[in-house]
């Protein structure tokens, strides 16, 4: 396999796509990359902008101490962080279903064996690593609308809720259309996450375009395969840049 | 001789199919221990003249000598000028001795030379006691006074500002204009001094340049400027409040406006061609008193301290009237102007040529 | 409406508190794990997470065993000098890029600079594979080829940020400089760089732990070779995830965790408030 042979590359290459998408595993892999990306954005940023409201109250007492202490799933390295979930994850041994789920009344995850186990391990773990992220992202631009704003409506008679969805969101839009964009294209390319805790199992229920690709070289080295499916995420990573910076005009200061 | 001369200096450019000419053809001569001012309006162009001077753009037509030598092709550093640059650029990672010292620093100049000018520079500008701060701790005049000893320790012989009292209070302002007149008078060097305050150029120039539209309207004695500009736009530029401009007539021997008229003066008879003008004159040198020829009437009246300004509207036009507040005058008050005729200035009504210097 | 206000209050905190406990568990229970002495995750027990003896076995036999040819102590001297390097190099790429994209007229900016942002979407995950082909090419699967391939990657981002900081320093500031007699890229060195300072602290933080972290480039390229070892495949190896068979004991693998963590925390928090300190130095761009 001679990497300068381009013409050669081409013909063959070809017969690589068809390979892909003959197998069928492109319709699988899509639908677990948007799960993993949906499911994973979806619930992180919920977290995260939740825990921002909660600390944004003028009220709230410690918060620094909160803050300090919620930012640390996100401050400790992530890959060390997964070696420690995939330990805890172990089915029955971990510490997961040893302890905290029976705790909770919640049953036992076994992700070796249940695909919906895999998708709820994986999620809640990139949920854990990556919310503090989202809350410190989010906080900073709650702290950034002008009290004078919320005052206003007060005069104006308006209640909390009216407060949130008239002034909160409208002024976070552009934040949150950013953060979304740019984790969306981050989590899509999240390889550690999957690679670490299920491996894509059990199966291929779990394998997105990244992590299947990686392994196709590195496991199995069908390098010509996975480079082939390392383009076509790759396509799709610089289709959602080009909205990104479209969108955001975060190019504006070059000219 | 001359020690800085411009020949037809030109700079364009070009952005997104737009094409800016800022400079058109500037010519300049300047002569040894001047102080030239350029003054103009903001953004037309007087940083660039300081910026080619100094060899840190290139024109893109024309002729830079420095002491009798094309410097075209010397780059900065082997123009021997020094510059204070608007914002003073003071570094803030050393202290004030070590900024000052730079220039030498990088000449290799040895350590025992380097400490007695420092100090002799710092001493002349009254910051010797503030050899051993950090530019954070200090004040805007401090930091302007370090920029210009950092200037003035290379012992250039051409020194460019860009308008460094910009920055500064109203009150340090002053006082700084009065210690620069002071300094450049002992020291000797050619400054060329770039500022959009016409007070400012008036006080501190012994030869003014203004800068207008590309091209250097006049240059010149600043008090010959300023009694004689030599078109409209010089007259309306040099002088606060500006110089009152009317479009008038020139009929038989008066001056026509707004229906009413004045006589024409001496000076001016038999030399005037057109008779389509605009009549020029400064309010400092119009009165209000019962014997005046031009009535109106007081629309708004600035009182500030040690002299009034009072809008009189007459016809069409605002005319303003500088005096030292004796009298005071009400809106809506009836007046009468009278003007000092030895001060009118005419100007061509399409070029805004002073019609004095062209048959003059 | 009182009342309303002090169940907001109670929701809140029991909400917070709940969040801080599913933060802090983890940590806490791997910081457990590495003082207590259960050989794997089977004998670990309950009764670990609040024990009565500390151990510091898992320590010492960590630092000093040998594991067919590498050591831990060594993987970790690996990484620390891979990190180093990438970091010195990635510090130069990434200020001449930034300064060159801040001040020089280069025709194409707008694409050039649209171009790189997109690349910098790409995690070095994303490249492993045609990278590892590559560097497999000219025979450059070791710690060379590993610089080579993390520096880009970095610098990318450290340039963006590096142009917004310098478009942000006066010309004036270099220019008097020049006047005053140094040439353009002695200025660069004497001036910019000093006045950029944050985002040369910034770059440092950023590519020396993005070296130093990296597993999967790591893996590709150095795995056969386990005095090569970077400290975070010794960490992998450890865990028990490389060959279970031949796994060491778990809590050597909780101690290494905590020995490569917390330092990294550290790290990772400084870099925090360098990135804030520099976004609000360069205000308004987000």
């Amino acid at each position: 396999m001679n990497l300068f042979h381009l013409f050669n590359y081409n013909i063959v290459g070809l017969k690589n796509y068809a390979i892909i998408f003959e197998c069928g595993y492109f319709w699988e892999l899509i639908k677990n990359t948007l799960i993993w990306t949906l499911g994973s954005l979806v619930t992180m940023m919920s977290l995260g902008f939740l825990l921002a409201l909660i600390l944004n109250q003028r009220d709230l007492k410690g918060k620094s101490i909160f803050y300090a202490f919620l930012i640390l799933p996100w401050a400790f390295p992530g890959f060390i962080s997964l070696l420690i979930w995939q330990g805890l994850w172990v089915d029955p041994y971990g510490m997961m279903n040893k302890l905290i789920l029976p705790m909770l009344h919640l049953p036992r995850i076994n992700s070796l064996i249940s695909t919906t186990d895999a998708w709820i391990e994986l999620i809640l773990t990139n949920d854990w690593l990556s919310f503090p992220y989202f809350m410190t992202v989010f906080y900073s631009s709650l702290q950034s609308i002008p009290h004078e704003l919320y005052d206003l409506a007060e005069l104006d008679g308006a209640g909390t809720l009216t407060k949130f969805f008239r002034i909160t969101l409208p002024s976070l839009k552009r934040t949150i259309a950013f953060v979304f964009i740019t984790s969306f294209v981050f989590t899509w390319n999240n390889f550690y996450p999957i690679f670490i805790l299920t491996g894509g199992g059990p199966g291929i229920s779990t394998e997105t375009f990244i992590v299947y690709a990686y392994q196709e070289a590195f496991d199995y080295s069908n390098f010509a395969l996975a480079s082939a499916w390392s383009v076509i995420s790759t396509i799709f990573v610089i289709i959602l840049g080009l909205i990104v910076i479209k969108y955001t005009h975060i190019l504006d200061s070059f000219s | 001789m001359v020690h800085v001369k411009l020949e037809d200096i030109w700079k364009i450019y070009k952005e997104k199919k737009k094409t800016v000419e800022v400079l058109r053809g500037i010519n300049l001569e300047i002569e040894k221990r001047d102080f030239v001012v350029i003054l103009g309006p903001s953004g037309e162009g007087k940083t660039t003249i300081l910026r080619i001077i100094a060899g840190l753009l290139k024109q893109d037509k024309g002729h830079v000598y420095l002491r009798g030598k094309l410097a075209d092709d010397m780059s900065p550093k082997d123009r021997n000028v020094a510059m204070v640059p608007q914002n003073y650029a003071v570094y803030p990672f050393m202290n004030v001795f070590d900024n000052i010292a730079f220039p030498l620093k990088i000449e290799h100049v040895p350590k025992e030379e380097i400490r007695k000018r420092v100090l002799e520079v710092a001493e002349m500008l009254k910051i010797d006691n503030l050899l051993d701060r950090k530019p954070s701790q200090l004040s805007g005049g401090q930091l302007q006074r370090v920029a210009i000893a950092r200037a003035l320790v290379k012992n250039a012989d051409i020194i460019l500002m860009d308008e460094p009292l910009s920055n500064l209070d109203a009150q340090v302002r002053v006082l700084a204009r009065e210690e620069l007149k002071e300094l450049q008078q002992k020291l000797g060097p050619t400054i060329i001094y770039v500022t959009h305050d016409q007070a400012e150029a008036l006080s501190l120039a012994t030869k003014l340049a203004l800068l207008h539209d590309g091209k250097i309207q006049a240059y010149g004695d600043p008090l010959e400027l300023y009694r004689q500009p030599n078109n409209s736009w010089v007259a309306s530029f040099l002088g606060n409040p500006a110089m009152n401009l009317i479009r008038s007539e020139i009929v038989g021997e008066k001056i026509e406006f707004n229906g009413q008229a004045i006589p024409l003066p001496e000076k001016f008879k038999g030399i005037i061609k057109s008779n389509k003008v605009i009549l020029g004159i400064r309010p400092e040198n119009i009165e209000i008193s019962k014997d005046g020829d031009i009535e109106g009437v007081v629309e708004l009246v600035e009182e500030l301290g040690s002299f009034t300004i009072t809008h009189v509207r007459v016809g069409n036009d605002i005319i303003k009237v500088v005096d030292k507040a004796f009298i005071k005058r009400e809106k809506g008050e009836r007046v009468k102007l009278k003007f000092d005729y030895s001060r009118i200035e005419l100007f061509d009504a399409e070029s805004g040529v002073n019609l004095m210097i062209k048959n003059g | 409406m009182k009342l309303f206000k002090y169940i907001r209050l109670a929701i809140s905190y029991v909400i917070l508190i709940f969040m801080i406990l599913f933060s802090v568990f983890p940590l806490y229970y791997i910081i457990m794990t590495s003082f207590s002495n259960a050989p794997n995750l089977i004998s670990l027990d309950v009764s670990d997470l609040f024990p009565k003896h500390i151990y510091f076995t898992a320590y010492r036999v960590l630092l000093t065993t040998n594991y067919y040819g590498g050591s831990f102590p060594l993987w970790i001297r690996n990484s620390l000098i891979l990190a180093s390097s990438t970091a010195l190099i990635s510090i130069l790429l990434a200020m001449l890029t930034g300064y060159a994209l801040s001040r020089l007229n280069i025709p194409a900016k707008k694409t050039l600079a649209a171009f790189i942002y997109i690349v910098t979407f790409f995690p070095y995950t994303a490249t492993a594979v045609p990278l590892y082909l590559m560097f497999a090419k000219f025979h450059m699967l070791n710690y060379i080829g590993l610089i080579i391939a993390y520096t880009p990657g970095t610098s990318i981002f450290a340039a963006f940020l590096a142009k917004l900081a310098i478009d942000s320093i006066p010309p004036s500031y270099e220019e008097i400089a020049m006047v005053d007699g140094l040439s353009r890229f002695q200025v660069f060195l004497r001036i910019v760089m000093r006045l950029a300072l944050p985002i040369v602290a910034l770059t440092a933080i950023l590519s020396f732990s993005g070296a130093y972290l990296d597993f999967a480039l790591a893996y590709a390229f150095l795995l056969p070779h386990i005095s090569d070892w970077t400290a975070t495949i010794g960490l992998y190896y450890a865990a028990g995830l490389l060959n279970y068979a031949s796994a060491p004991a778990y809590n050597l693998f909780a101690a290494g965790s905590v020995i490569m963590g917390i330092p990294l925390t550290a790290l990772f928090i400084a870099s925090q408030r360098m990135m804030t300190r520099a976004y609000s130095t360069l205000a308004g761009v987000k």
